[in-house]
């Protein structure tokens, strides 16, 4: 049942994301983002979701807004018959961008966060070295962040640099090579007790028994959903 | 009964080191893009492994970490993970045929030519999808070049001339120097590090 739960998870997922490229109407996509958003604002990641979107989105907006300003489709056209047609173009691309975004957020967040990530992958067939790496680059963030505030650390202690924000962003680039190097002594580390412990030979008999996801009920309900917003996609695509 | 085990200690090596070209590309390409600089430095990460280890992990690590980068930096990552394929095979196929990466000037022209190809194979993404937009400051001489009457894709080409280049031979004086500076008990355990002179 978990991996039928996992399969339609990434489905409906999948099925989204390809009805969000496909549409070009505004409404639609601004609706399917509303949507996302009150969702992630039940699990608690709007937070996330905003940060991570408007610091891209925004700009992006922004640089297609000018541009499709600027082009002259008809010769003589006045600016502000272009601008007008920018608009529409400019928000569709900002809100399929941000609505693709949450689906994503919405599916595989919660599942790193209550263990259910590797069960997911396993129910698509990932192999069990690919299910390793992603686990690999998932704890890697942190274990980059920690090394990375030992060494500036490091160096504030040797007098360079200044302890704020302005001072961290100068240090960047001397940081950057011991940085790198001691990961990658670190990996050379991983790499050996990954083979003594024979990890892709154990992770094949890797189960959560106590598996907080949704029933295979409910994402079938959400994979008919998206199937809707598909073809709701597909006919309301401006001529 | 104890099951055998298919990897050899290079196999686990190879899987433990995807992660930390991740977390390279990752950290140099976000933080790029929260400030805003005109160049993108996404794909270290991507080209050190490539040297390291082959093309096909740097593939594997150039497509992960934009997926992956989709969801925690900015979704439109994942438009151009052809780019960062792209970037592995080139680095593999100059580094191993062409030795490209033995003295200065060799690697400078490699990362002219990095920068052209990934050029060419990002430009249909930015056209079609982002109809000229690349959310970069790139997009300041794309629209001049349209104010000045140049069609669009061409104005994206150009565009994307005069930056990408730029770029990636900043990337991949970087990646070299980054992989010039290793250990040696570190770099030992890679037998594709022969391709950087070490």
């Amino acid at each position: 049942m978990g991996d039928l739960s996992s399969i339609l998870r990434g489905l409906s997922v999948g099925l989204f994301v390809a009805g969000a490229t496909m549409s070009d109407n505004v409404w639609l996509l601004l609706g399917a983002w509303l949507s996302f958003m009150i969702a992630l604002a039940m699990v608690g990641l709007v937070r996330v979701h905003l940060r991570l979107t408007l610091a891209f989105v925004i700009p992006l907006a922004v640089s297609s807004l000018v541009i499709n300003t600027l082009i002259t489709a008809v010769p003589g056209e006045l600016l502000s018959d272009r601008f007008g047609r920018a608009v529409p173009l400019a928000l569709a691309l900002a809100f399929r961008v941000s609505a693709i975004a949450a689906a994503i957020q919405l599916c595989f967040l919660p599942l790193i966060a209550n263990g259910n990530l590797v069960n997911f992958l396993r129910a698509w067939r990932l192999p069990d070295s690919a299910v390793l790496v992603v686990i690999g680059g998932i704890t890697i963030l942190a274990e980059v962040r920690a090394r990375g505030r030992q060494i500036f650390e490091a160096r504030l202690a040797q007098g360079l640099g200044t302890a704020n924000r302005w001072g961290a962003l100068r240090q960047l680039p001397f940081m950057l090579m011991p940085l790198f190097a001691s990961m990658l002594e670190s990996s050379a580390a991983r790499a050996l007790l990954w083979q003594e412990r024979r990890l892709v030979n154990q992770l094949a008999n890797y189960r959560v028994t106590d598996q907080k996801t949704d029933s295979a009920y409910l994402w079938s309900a959400r994979l008919f959903v998206s199937g809707a917003w598909c073809v709701a996609a597909v006919l309301w695509r401006s001529k | 009964v104890k099951q055998e085990d298919p990897y050899s200690g290079y196999e686990y090596q190879k899987l433990a080191v995807i992660p930390v070209g991740i977390a390279l590309n990752l950290a140099l390409g976000g933080l790029v893009a929260a400030i805003k600089l005109p160049v993108y430095l996404d794909a270290v990460g991507t080209i050190v492994v490539t040297m390291l280890t082959g093309w096909r992990v740097g593939m594997v690590v150039g497509v992960s970490s934009f997926v992956l980068a989709s969801v925690l930096i900015s979704p439109a990552y994942i438009y151009f993970v052809a780019s960062q394929a792209a970037i592995a095979v080139y680095v593999h196929f100059v580094g191993w045929t062409l030795r490209a990466f033995v003295n200065l000037w060799r690697s400078i022209s490699a990362g002219i030519t990095l920068g052209i190809v990934a050029c060419l194979v990002s430009a249909p993404v930015i056209i079609f999808e982002f109809k000229g937009a690349a959310g970069s400051g790139r997009d300041f001489l794309t629209a001049l070049l349209i104010g000045a009457g140049a069609r669009e894709s061409v104005a994206v080409l150009l565009s994307g001339f005069a930056s990408e280049p730029v770029d990636k031979t900043i990337q991949l004086l970087i990646s070299l120097s980054l992989v010039r500076s290793f250990p040696r008990r570190v770099l030992i355990r890679f037998p594709h590090r022969v391709c950087v002179g070490n």
